[in-house]
């Protein structure tokens, strides 16, 4: 039977309230005797504080209480760090309670990067906090600085943590070097490669904000967060930073406005604004600026690669391996360590059938902004560099870049594959993908059309992007192997109301990717309830079960399946009610449309509404039975799940200025099911124009010193509509067998191929100049100096 | 954030503001111009009070001005961008300006800020300058003193800023009545908006085809925005064509000295100026027919 | 200092420092949270609202510079709890992910919808250069547009649907589009009287000839807000914000309509 409402593109239900502007993000909401929080940071990247002066500050008009790391000391813990590298030996600053530390939300003799905090005011009015914070005086004492792995781990540079020697956290491996290096050895064909994945800021256009309370006569704390895991971190909170029971602090986040990664981590002004309010026993708000964010919220990508490619002359792949340089920043944030390896370095073999392949990552701390979790984190890093190496191998031995490409693909019958490198693909048909991407992009034509635009003086070319990404980050025993401290699973709740309504609570949550919406359509699907009729609860600790929020693309493969199989123990109660009802057999109910009918005897039925009646009176039940039609689950999947693309970027050079114009972006992807397409290409859209952004336009850039040179919106350019084509996109579907939905992590696939897209593409069209590779970000001068390396 | 004791006054008399701005040594005006106001809010300039023309309703319009059987065009200062952008008679006679002020920034910008705001605090970096520069603009000021009028060569200093004086207001910007064809060529900074390189080019050619006036003007990353008088004086007198165009483009950046930019080397600029020239007056070649 | 201005036809008189943004006297001590704050130096567009009928950014504007002007944020372009065509087509198209840039993105586009009936898809993508996104890649939004424009949208902001309000309509329709001879021969009746503070004109001809020379002054014609909308019988009364090269007017106006004609208008300018 066709879904009626599941698999189809309804319209969102939460978007009115968006629309009309009356969402509410943690800055626009009012408490009554709200006072206003603003934080020092550094000016320096690295220093040490000799004194700081507070006097001042603490006589000006409005100031409430004005403190300093000193006042937190024996009052609050360093934040901690909660992915460790897995399997190999890891050097982290201090924690007390025998994890890694992340630094404490104040620095009282030592700051590490341009965002750290020294001091904190809180005054009634926004304005005159930050008024507050100028008459601050902080004596630093300025040490050198350094801002890339290789200057911070070379001899007598500069040490960040007395407990980390070195500033290397971790050097991590997977795949087998020996077998690699031998390989390569023996290759006919042998591609290296260096490259610079750059640093890049994540840029929500909300910036980041807490609104803190305490009610001293419960003892209980409420704290508003533009948050994307609001139970971790109240988790993380009260038990490694504050010291409170878990029972007394309750975390809401209204809606979020974008975070791509960013909002999953603890930040310093989340305990601060909890210590503040317990202080004053006023409500406690603090809204970061631009700038603020810019220096202080995690930053993407940063890996330095060396990459080598062996192979065939008739093109088959024998060999990959790659040296990463990956910068962890000042601190390691709450989960940037695993960001930085593993889920970079077990991707790098992507579709191919490699086989023998090793990463090494070297991860190491500079006095750089904290790095984390960027949409397609570690994959997008993968991507690129493989399928950079792929197409020039495919130029070294004279084929076809997308002959190279069909040679090596792991087949559909081969799966489950195991890569080599740790992760297992489930499902997939890489070869498929890529045909349809071809197809849709004329490639056949495409020689005639690079002859059609040298002769309007521009250069035409294509690029190729192939890629698998490991998604629904993770079942708990898996991410347990890779280093992480804490259960992954999801949990979902569903009951149904007396009055027809539904009810759902889940412990993901979305910035964006419409959970409302789609949730309800695999209920409503299940259930048969009309999707206005469901509601779905999250955001908010108080009322709802715990869950990992939303990251690494897990939201619909992981809290997806819990609900789906949460509507399952529902009917299964709902059909032993029923049946008791009917004076029949469970086994000869049929449930179809909302109602429970007799097998062969359609008229002899009872609808769900009258099934939650009669569980909520309770009058007549069955034994073994209890009132209510409620049931929830705790959901692990057995292992992660692996969406994959074929996406093709046609872009247009102009040699004389070195602009890119991209003329078309095509994306063929595979999901598995996809519960709402119009949500599933609203995705891929915004993924790819984020991978966009990272090969056209964006750099984080520091000075030697260690200053963010880049630290407002006209020192960071991020796409904007003009010059952008439509996304032509596709879809084919391999379920996965790890969940009852079939369905696979989608929210970040647009994003994972499309730099690998874009930096073909240019390289292609730049084939006649012996253009061999650029570095991102591609701006006009970049690409003008790689066609004319003497100048004009 | 901008301090606390910021003052701000509204006057409704050009007088009244003329005498705010000599009475008050760290006064500036503002004219709606969006980059005063961030970079007061960014703390890289300070101001003691904000002297706003908005209300000096004298000042908004533009009118055309008989100059024997031709038009000029007079243009009050507080005239927004937008509406130069949409206005005919600059579209028709003045293409230059009508597309300088249609490149500049935003729409939101280009609605806030007018046309003195911007030529006194952009300068050199505004789009409006190279366009100014290429169709002769005379800009009339107020000030304490009594009024003056300044050419457009002589507004735009070597420092980056402009000639006016502490306690000199714009009121108007005139263009002479013209019969060159104008345009602007912009290479936009991805981030800002703001040009990078801002090219506005006016051509006349006489009965034989030949170049009789010509003036081009570049504005941007800049130290001044000023006329590209090396690539005039190669295009001056003779047929436009393509070996013309290259003479130009080759001696675009004579003298044009660069700020420092993270978005692209003064070597970059100065090739990037050529191709912009070459292509401006292909453009214009182009409009002619 | 002390200020006035009215905001979604409201008027506020507000003692501010002079310091204070307007964003932040919208947000903070207007409670219309709807306007939001994005970045710090003016490229996000998330506090886009409409000042005098035309877009502006609110973190770039002291509260006091809005003395005496006409704002509409998003909750004033429409009725509380309905959405107008623009903002029915964002839902339709899944124009919205995150929700954070919405705001600003509808006040923009209202803005491009009020000057140009038939905008370009390029035209479009350029006119949102103030308006970053970082969930959506832009293309649903300008699907949403593009929808949109399918359903006419009323030149003078107004949201309610009556015969009278669609007579009113397609009068400013005529005259904006500067199309004088259709403004007069479909909207007023042979001998209708306009009465001035200048004086009576009355009869075709003569209107259309005091048509003309308003438009010649009043180049570039914006109808940037309608204070006030009032139907009594078969007259209209109105409140009108007018922004043109020559700069801002409030008019008044009074149409008397019969059979679809006005027979008797009054107007008053300042």
């Amino acid at each position: 039977m066709a879904n009626k409402v599941f698999g189809k593109p309804i319209k969102r239900k939460e978007d009115p309230a968006f629309i009309q502007g009356a969402a509410p993000f943690v800055a626009d909401i009012h408490l009554p005797g709200m006072a206003h929080m603003e934080i020092l940071r550094s000016p320096h990247a690295h220093a040490r504080i000799r004194s700081i002066d507070t006097s001042e500050a603490a006589k000006m008009p409005g100031v409430l209480k004005v403190i300093t790391g000193h006042d937190l000391v024996g009052r609050m813990k360093p934040l901690p760090c909660v992915w460790i590298p897995g399997g190999v030996e890891s050097h982290f600053p201090l924690h007390p309670q025998d994890i890694p530390g992340a630094g404490m939300p104040l620095q009282t003799d030592h700051v590490r990067f341009i965002g750290d905090g020294v001091a904190a005011v809180v005054a009634e009015t926004r304005y005159q906090a930050m008024d507050a914070l100028r008459a601050i005086r902080v004596d630093y004492e300025v040490l050198p600085a350094v801002t890339t792995p290789e200057a911070a781990l070379a001899e007598n540079a500069p040490q960040l943590h007395d407990s980390v020697p070195g500033n290397l956290n971790a050097y991590w491996t997977c795949g087998d070097s020996a077998s690699t290096d031998a390989a390569i050895a023996d290759a006919e064909v042998v591609v290296e490669l260096d490259l610079l994945n750059q640093r890049t800021i994540n840029s929500p256009i909300e910036p980041r904000g807490a609104l803190a309370t305490f009610d001293p006569v419960t003892d209980e704390f409420v704290l508003y967060a533009s948050t994307q895991s609001p139970h971790n971190h109240r988790l993380i909170l009260c038990y490694y930073v504050l010291n409170i029971s878990l029972n007394k602090l309750r975390i809401i986040a209204p809606n979020v406005g974008g975070s791509f990664g960013t909002k999953g981590y603890v930040y310093p002004d989340m305990p601060l604004v909890l210590f503040m309010a317990r202080e004053l026993k006023r409500p406690i708000k603090w809204q970061d600026s631009r700038q603020g964010y810019m220096r202080s919220t995690v930053q993407g990508r940063d890996h330095k690669q060396r990459a080598v490619l062996a192979g065939t002359r008739d093109g088959k792949i024998t060999a990959l391996r790659c040296t990463s340089h990956a910068n962890l920043g000042a601190y390691p944030s709450t989960i940037g360590p695993g960001v930085a390896t593993a889920m970079m370095g077990r991707s790098i073999t992507g579709p191919y059938a490699i086989p023998a392949a090793f990463c090494e990552v070297y991860a190491a701390f500079t006095n750089t902004v904290p790095l984390g979790a960027q949409r397609g984190s570690g994959r997008s890093e993968a991507t690129f560099m493989t399928e950079r190496l792929v197409d020039l191998f495919a130029a070294e031995i004279g084929m076809d870049p997308a002959e190279v490409r069909r040679r090596n693909f792991v087949q559909p019958g081969d799966m489950p594959y195991d890569n080599g490198l740790g992760w297992l693909y489930d499902s997939g048909d890489y070869p498929e993908l890529l045909e349809r991407a071809l197809r849709q992009a004329g490639y056949a034509d495409l020689p005639a059309l690079k002859e059609e635009a040298k002769a309007r003086g521009r250069r035409l070319g294509v690029g190729l992007a192939s890629f698998v990404a490991v998604s629904g980050v993770g079942p708990s025993p898996r991410m347990a192997k890779e280093g992480m401290l804490g259960g992954t699973w999801e949990a979902a709740s569903i009951r149904c109301e007396p009055t027809g309504d539904v009810v759902a609570t889940i412990g993901s949550k979305p910035h964006g990717q419409s959970h409302d919406t789609v949730f309800a359509q695999i209920i409503s699907e299940r259930l048969g309830v009309a999707v206005d009729r469901i509601s779905i609860r999250h955001s908010d600790t108080m009322g709802t079960p715990f869950g990992q929020g939303s990251y690494g693309s897990r939201s619909f493969s992981m809290a997806g399946p819990a609900l789906y199989l949460t509507c399952d123990k529902i009917l299964q109660k709902a059909c032993l009610a029923a049946a008791h009802k009917l004076n029949a057999s469970p086994d000869e109910m049929v449930f179809e449309n909302g109602r429970f009918y007799v097998d062969g005897q359609m008229d002899r039925g009872i609808t769900l509404l009258e099934t939650t009646l009669a569980l909520w009176y309770a009058w007549d039940i069955p034994d073994g039975v209890e009132p209510c039609l409620e049931a929830t689950t705790f959901w692990d999947a057995p292992d992660f799940n692996y969406p994959s693309g074929a996406q093709i970027a046609l872009v247009e050079v102009d040699p004389e200025t070195g602009e890119v114009e991209l003329k078309r972006f095509i994306a063929v992807s595979d999901v598995g099911v996809i519960g709402n397409p119009m949500v599933m290409e609203g995705q891929l859209h915004g993924g790819i124009v984020h991978g966009l952004g990272q090969a056209l336009f964006e750099q984080a850039i520091y000075d030697d010193d260690g200053n963010l040179i880049s630290d407002t919106l006209e020192r960071y350019a991020l796409p904007k509509a003009a010059g952008l084509p439509h996304f032509e996109l596709d879809f084919v579907t391999s379920p996965t067998p790890h969940n009852p939905l079939g369905a696979k992590g989608a929210g970040e696939i647009g994003t994972v191929g499309a730099t690998a897209a874009v930096g073909n593409a240019l390289c292609d069209a730049l084939r006649e100049y012996g253009v061999r590779h650029i570095d991102m970000p591609f701006t006009p001068e970049k690409v003008w100096r790689a066609i004319h390396p003497h100048g004009g | 954030m901008l301090p606390s004791t910021l003052n701000y006054a509204a006057p409704t008399t050009l007088g009244a503001a003329v005498d705010l701005l000599a009475s008050h040594p760290d006064a500036v005006f503002t004219a709606g111009s969006y980059r005063l106001l961030i970079d007061l809010k960014m703390q890289r300039i300070d101001a003691g009070t904000l002297v706003d023309l908005r209300k000096l309703t004298e000042l908004y319009g533009i009118a055309s001005v008989e100059e024997g059987a031709a038009y000029g065009v007079e243009i009050g200062a507080m005239t927004a961008l937008s509406t130069l952008a949409n206005d005919v008679r600059l579209l028709a006679h003045y293409g230059a300006l009508a597309e300088a002020a249609s490149a500049t920034g935003d729409a939101q910008i280009r609605n806030m800020a007018a046309l003195g705001g911007t030529l006194a605090y952009d300068a050199s970096a505004g789009d409006v300058a190279a366009a100014l520069l290429a169709l002769d603009a005379v800009i009339h000021t107020h000030h304490s003193k009594g009024q003056r009028s300044l050419d457009a060569a002589d507004f735009f200093t070597s420092d980056g800023k402009t000639a006016l004086r502490h306690d000199e207001i714009i009121t108007m910007v005139a263009l002479p009545s013209t019969s060159a064809s104008s345009i602007y060529e912009k290479f936009t900074h991805p981030a800002t908006l703001e040009a990078i390189i801002g090219v506005a080019a006016a051509v006349t050619l006489d009965d034989a085809g030949r170049v009789a006036a010509c003036r081009l003007g570049v504005c941007g990353s800049v130290a001044q925005a000023k006329r590209l008088s090396a690539a005039e004086a190669a295009l001056l007198g003779g047929a436009l064509d393509e070996a013309a165009i290259a003479g130009a483009a080759a001696s675009a950046a004579d003298g044009v000295e660069w700020l420092p930019s993270l978005q692209a080397s003064a070597e970059y600029r100065a090739h990037r100026l050529g191709v912009m020239t070459a292509r401006a007056l292909r453009r214009l070649v182009k409009a002619q027919g | 200092m002390r200020v006035t201005f009215t905001v979604n036809h409201q008027s506020h008189t507000l003692d501010l420092e002079p310091r204070v943004l307007l964003v932040d006297v919208l947000r903070d001590h207007l409670h219309l949270t709807g306007v939001k704050i994005g970045c710090d130096t003016g490229q996000c567009g998330a506090c886009v609202v409409l000042m005098d009928g035309v877009s502006v950014k609110s973190c770039a504007l002291l509260g006091v510079q809005a003395d005496g002007s006409s704002i509409t944020t998003i909750e004033g372009v429409s009725e509380k709890g309905t959405m107008n065509p623009l903002q029915t087509a964002f839902q339709a198209a899944h124009a919205v992910q995150c929700g954070f840039c919405t705001p600003g993105m509808i006040m923009s586009l209202t803005d491009l919808l009020a000057r140009s009936a038939q905008p370009s898809e390029a035209e479009i993508r350029a006119w949102l250069a103030g308006n970053l996104c970082r969930c959506t890649g832009y293309e649903n939004v300008v699907r949403a547009v593009n929808a949109a424009l399918q359903v006419a949208g009323s030149p003078a902001h107004l949201v309610t649907e009556t015969p009278l309000r669609k007579f009113y309509d397609s009068h400013l329709r005529a005259m904006l589009a500067g199309d004088v001879d259709a403004l007069v021969d479909a909207h007023y009746s042979a001998d209708a009287v306009l009465t001035t503070f200048e004086g009576v004109i009355s009869g075709r001809d003569a209107l259309k000839t005091y048509f003309r020379d308003y438009l010649s002054v009043h180049t570039d014609l914006v109808i940037a807000a309608t204070e006030r909308f009032v139907e009594f019988g078969d007259s209209i009364y109105t409140e009108t914000v007018v922004r043109s090269a020559r700069g801002v007017t409030h008019a008044y106006n009074a149409f008397v309509v019969q059979d679809g004609r006005v027979t008797h208008q009054f107007a008053g300018v300042k």
